[in-house]
């Protein structure tokens, strides 16, 4: 077990290398000057020529390549090219914000997600299940920045309960109230795919030759409940970690709708604002973000399921 | 001789998108204690649906079960599920064909054993653990205590079903299911756990029925044989009578297309010709009279009631000029 983790731990370095290379080359591979968005255009060759020494885009790529992983591997992913300020700086408050987020839509979507499909399999075929179904579908279907303005106009504009715009500041209460809508809006991905994921994984469970083993024993609803929860929860867990991944690296669409400063927003901003070393160090923290899930769902499956361990 | 299972008059029918499926259909079936019952017949014969509804293991709501069936003296069909769940596993149990498929792959056997047990003789953990122990050991499975601690998909198919055969035991059953227990095992190791069953048999004093479609698995376990098609018992008697002195066509063609023990070895093998039959709708004529190399025009018509003896009962409306006559190939 212990040398298992080891292994998987291990795998992810290459993984990790190869997403470095990926961002870095990325970024140089799109076309137009990078730093042509900060240097006025009637500014003197050399002041032009003393500004790509200070970002160091005189040198090869790979020697830029380099330079950046190694400080990038420090903690230091350089200026901001727009505000000035360290990348890091910037990334650590806008992930803050995501992760808040994330936290507050994946706890909403992973619980109805949950409780939607297991009932949609406990009463496979009957108005419930369809019901349930109907509702996963339009969650996974629906454009959420359309939902995200729906919300807006409903509960900001006429109702006026909640605000829509910013992150709030001041007390938890109000912050807290900031967070319902995008929240709200972000959850119905993860729960649509939840549901369906529960749903099939528990149907397919449900009438499988064991469960009817099960019941021949005389074991009870809460003991099968029990088996089939933890035949079910490596292929859910999966699935949750992955929603989770796809949450915390933010949705562009959905925090600009509510001006929601995390890293979705942040992304967009250095996105039109081409603030090259912002971009790419927000794209590597996030795809780091993603390889640091993958193992630990990884991790987690073993955890409960013994077949994952044998190879 | 008190009988431990008795069916009367079943009749299970399946609600599908396509329609109903009439799966059993008047099965009588008597099973006297400490004896073995086989249920012969090919796939979709019914064998399978007639043991699961022993223990009404179909989803209700999709099927439809009539007539009566008493098992150690309760009403199956009149319990509630209370009722229900507390019999099964403790005074009937079932062994299924694929101990792969019917173990939970993510517990350890062990545990699950020691579950059944804490479930029906609310003991702790501990108590469990150690008559899992015991039933192992019972079973044969070498090394048990370490054997306890392994999953099911870490041990041999032989070992699987021995360990299945050891949780249908644990609670001491009176009555023990045996769907095709052998079917998905290696020749060698079949004759192995078949020896195990009929010694576990004769140790506890159970009741047995044993489903098969293999003849001499049938011949080798059982006191009475019940020959089912078509949804229906065709032939029912002592294993030995019905072995020597087949009834019915079906009976006589599965004979003559199966090498079993004390056989004349100068005899060929003969198939029946033919499939079984769909059962999309209720059929009252004999099932087996497309196949059968006797049938006259009669045979397309409703059974008659079966012809019967003390001992022995079989349906067929040619009885009893066609008693005996084993198929042979001309050599």
């Amino acid at each position: 077990m212990f040398l298992y983790i080891c292994r998987r731990i291990v795998y992810t370095i290459p993984i990790a290398l190869a997403v470095a290379v990926v961002c870095f080359s990325l970024v140089h591979l799109a076309p137009g000057d990078p730093l042509s968005a900060v240097i006025p255009a009637d500014a003197p060759a050399e002041v032009v020529e003393r500004i790509i020494q200070a970002y160091g885009m005189d040198r090869p790529l790979p020697v830029q390549f380099f330079a950046w992983l190694g400080r990038a591997v420090q903690g230091d992913l350089g200026f901001s090219v727009a505000t000035g300020r360290p990348v890091t700086q910037e990334i650590g408050r806008a992930l803050g914000y995501t992760f808040v987020l994330s936290l507050a839509a994946a706890a909403i979507g992973f619980l109805f997600g949950i409780l939607f499909g297991t009932l949609a399999a406990f009463f496979q075929g009957r108005w419930s299940d369809k019901l349930v179904t109907g509702i996963a579908l339009f969650g996974v279907s629906v454009p959420h920045y359309w939902l995200g303005l729906l919300l807006v106009i409903i509960f900001s504009v006429q109702l006026d309960w909640l605000p829509s715009l910013g992150g709030g500041s001041g007390s938890w209460i109000n912050r807290a109230r900031y967070l319902v809508l995008p929240a709200i809006t972000m959850s119905f991905i993860p729960m649509g795919i939840v549901t369906r994921t529960v749903r099939s994984t528990v149907a397919d469970l449900l009438g499988s030759e064991f469960v009817t083993s099960l019941r021949a024993r005389g074991l009870g609803s809460s003991r099968i409940a029990n088996h089939v929860a933890k035949n079910a929860a490596p292929t859910v867990l999966a699935v949750m970690g992955l929603q989770f991944g796809y949450l915390l690296g933010g949705s562009i669409l959905v925090e600009t709708v509510f001006s929601w400063p995390g890293t979705g927003y942040l992304l967009n901003t250095a996105i039109f604002q081409r603030d090259i070393p912002l971009l790419q160090g927000i794209i590597l923290t996030l795809s780091m973000f993603f390889v640091a899930l993958n193992l630990l769902v990884d991790l987690l499956q073993t955890l409960f399921d013994p077949r994952v361990r044998r190879n | 001789m008190d009988n431990i299972v008795e069916v009367r008059d079943l009749c299970v029918t399946f609600k599908t998108s396509e329609g109903s499926v009439y799966a059993v259909s008047n099965v009588n079936l008597d099973l006297a204690e400490g004896k073995t019952l086989a249920l012969l017949g090919e796939s979709g014969s019914g064998k399978s649906v007639t043991m699961k509804s022993l223990m009404r293991l179909h989803p209700p709501h999709k099927t439809q079960i009539t007539g009566s069936i008493q098992v150690a003296g309760r009403d199956v069909l009149a319990l509630g599920n209370r009722e229900l769940s507390d019999m099964r596993g403790k005074d009937i149990a079932m062994v299924f064909q694929e101990p792969m498929l019917a173990f939970d792959p993510v517990f350890k056997v062990g545990d699950q054993i020691a579950e059944v047990v804490m479930r029906h003789e609310g003991c702790s953990y501990e108590a469990g653990r150690d008559r899992a122990l015991e039933m192992m050991e019972c079973v044969h499975i070498p090394s048990p205590r370490k054997r306890l601690d392994a999953y099911p998909h870490e041990m041999s198919g032989g070992m699987r079903q021995r360990a299945m055969i050891a949780l249908a035991l644990a609670c001491r059953p009176t009555v023990l299911l045996a769907d095709e227990p052998t079917t998905a095992l290696d020749a060698t190791v079949q004759i192995q756990v078949l020896l195990l069953l009929r010694e576990l048999q004769r140790e506890f004093g159970m009741s047995m029925i044993f489903v098969t479609h293999d003849v001499g698995v049938a011949i080798e376990v059982a006191d009475e044989i019940a020959v089912m098609y078509g949804g229906r018992i065709v032939e029912q008697g002592p294993v030995d009578e019905v072995m020597t002195d087949p009834w019915h066509p079906y009976t006589q063609g599965l004979l003559g297309a199966t090498v079993y023990p004390n056989m004349d070895p100068a005899t060929r093998l003969v198939s029946i010709p033919g499939a079984p039959p769909q059962l999309y709708r209720q059929i009252t004529e004999c099932a087996f009279a497309p196949r059968c190399p006797h049938a006259t025009d009669e045979c397309h018509d409703p059974l008659p009631p079966p012809t019967q003896t003390d001992q022995r009962m079989a349906r067929c409306i040619r009885l009893p000029e066609v008693a005996g006559a084993l198929p042979r190939a001309s050599v």
